[in-house]
C-alpha cells in the first residue's frame, strides 16, 4: 500500500509541471519550443535566425515590439505594417520565456530580475555566462559576426536545441568542454 | 557465409559515395558527430540508477521467496550508479549550478534533489536490513526520478 501511494505521488509530482497531459511525460523539454510559423520566420528571421519566443519574457518582447523600437531594431530598421506587427507581437507573447515550461526558458527567466526587460538574449546572464569560455576571435570572425547568430553555432537551433553537445563553431568545429 | 558478408561489405563501400554527397562526407570527416558524450554518460548513470532502485524495490518481497541477496546486490548497484551520477554531473555540469539564480532555475532543482537522492540511498542500504531503510531507499529514487524529469 505504501509503495502504492509513492507512486502516485511521485507520478503526479512528475506530471503537475506540464499542461499536455499524460504523454507529455516523456516529451523533452530541454530546449526552447521551436517555433513554425510562416509569417513570423518572414517577418524576424530574413535578417538573422528567427528566435523562438521562449528566449525572452513578455515584457521584453512588449518593448521591442514598440513601433518606434522597430524603427530602430539595433541600429536597423525592422518596421511592420500595423496588422502585421501586432500579430507578430501576439505570437511572441503567446509563446514567451515566462509562459513556457521549457528548461532554457525558465533558466533564462531565472537570470534575469523582474525589473529588467532586456532585448539581448545574448546578453541575459545566462547566456553569458555559457559563453564566457568562448575565444572572441570565434564570434566576431565574418562567418558568425556575433552572438546574435545563434543558429551559426547551434546546430540544432532551428528545433529550439542549444545543448553543448549540438555545437559547431565555424573554422573551430566541435564544442569539448 | 564469409563470402556474404564480403559482397555485402563491397557493396556497401561501393554506394557509399553515391550515398553521401561528397560536401557530407568531408563535413563528416571533419567534424564528426559528438558520439558518446559527458552528457550521455550522466544521463545513463541517472537513468540506471532510478531503474536499478525500482528493481530493487519492486522485486523484493520479504516473504515471497525472492532472496534478500539479490534485492541487496541490486540496491547496491542503483546506489553506486547514484553516485556515479552525481560525480558526473558535478564534473561536467557545475557551471549549471547558479546559486544567485535562486530555486526557481531547473538546474539548481535538478542539482539539490539528485544529490539528496542519492544521499538517501547511501544511507537506505547503510541502514539495511533494518526497518526504516526502505522509506529511505524510495524517498531518494523518487527525488531521482523528479530531480531527471526536472531538466528533461
Ligand atoms: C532589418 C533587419 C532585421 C529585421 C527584419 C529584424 N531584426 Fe532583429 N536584429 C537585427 C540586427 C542587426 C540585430 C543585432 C544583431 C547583432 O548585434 O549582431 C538584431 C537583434 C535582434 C535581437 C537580439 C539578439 C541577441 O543578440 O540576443 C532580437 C531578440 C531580435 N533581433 C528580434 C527580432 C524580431 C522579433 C524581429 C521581427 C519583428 C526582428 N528581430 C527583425 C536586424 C533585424
Ligand atoms: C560563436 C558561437 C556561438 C553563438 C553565436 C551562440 N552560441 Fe550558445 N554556445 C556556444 C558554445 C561553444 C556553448 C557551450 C559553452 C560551454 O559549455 O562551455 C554554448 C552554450 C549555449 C547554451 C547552454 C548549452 C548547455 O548545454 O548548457 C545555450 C542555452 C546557448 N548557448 C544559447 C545560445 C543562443 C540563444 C544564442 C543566440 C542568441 C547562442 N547560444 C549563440 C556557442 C555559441
Amino acid at each position: 500500500m505504501r509503495k502504492v501511494i509513492f507512486l502516485v505521488v511521485a507520478i503526479s509530482f512528475l506530471i503537475a509541471d506540464d499542461d499536455g497531459g499524460f504523454f507529455d511525460l516523456f516529451e523533452r523539454k530541454k530546449g526552447v519550443e521551436p517555433i513554425k510559423n510562416e509569417l513570423y520566420s518572414n517577418e524576424c528571421g530574413s535578417c538573422h535566425f528567427a528566435y523562438q519566443p521562449g528566449l525572452l519574457p513578455k515584457r521584453s518582447w512588449r518593448k521591442m515590439m514598440q513601433p518606434q523600437e522597430l524603427e530602430d531594431h539595433f541600429g536597423d530598421d525592422a518596421w511592420l505594417p500595423e496588422d502585421i506587427r501586432l500579430e507578430v507581437e501576439r505570437i511572441l507573447l503567446e509563446k514567451s520565456a515566462d509562459t513556457s515550461s521549457y528548461k532554457r526558458s525558465k533558466k533564462i527567466m531565472a537570470s534575469i530580475r523582474e525589473s529588467e526587460a532586456p532585448l539581448r538574449i545574448s546578453r541575459t546572464r545566462y547566456l553569458d555566462r555559457k559563453h564566457d569560455e568562448i575565444p572572441k576571435r570565434l564570434v566576431v570572425q565574418e562567418e558568425v559576426k556575433s552572438f546574435s547568430h545563434c543558429a551559426k553555432c547551434h546546430t540544432e537551433a532551428e528545433k529550439g536545441i542549444y545543448d553543448d553537445d549540438d555545437v559547431d563553431i565555424p573554422n573551430y568545429g566541435r564544442w569539448d568542454d | 557465409m564469409r563470402n556474404i558478408v564480403q559482397i555485402v561489405t563491397a557493396l556497401v563501400l561501393l554506394a557509399f559515395p553515391l550515398l553521401a554527397n561528397e560536401k557530407e562526407i568531408e563535413e563528416q570527416i571533419l567534424n564528426p558527430p559528438a558520439s558518446f558524450t559527458e552528457n550521455d554518460l550522466h544521463q545513463y548513470l541517472g537513468f540506471g540508477a532510478v531503474a536499478t532502485g525500482i528493481l530493487a524495490g519492486t522485486l523484493y518481497r520479504p516473504n515471497s521467496g525472492t532472496d534478500y541477496e539479490t534485492h541487496e546486490k541490486m540496491a547496491n548497484l542503483a546506489t553506486a550508479l547514484a553516485v556515479g551520477a552525481v560525480g558526473t554531473g558535478l564534473y561536467s555540469h557545475l557551471d549549471d549550478l547558479n546559486v544567485d539564480f535562486g530555486w526557481r532555475d531547473p538546474d539548481n532543482q535538478h542539482i539539490f534533489l539528485g544529490g539528496l537522492g542519492a544521499l538517501l540511498m547511501a544511507y537506505s542500504i547503510a541502514e539495511a536490513p533494518d526497518g526504516g531503510h526502505a522509506d529511505a531507499g524510495m524517498a531518494g529514487v523518487g527525488l531521482m526520478a523528479i530531480s531527471i524529469k526536472l531538466t528533461w
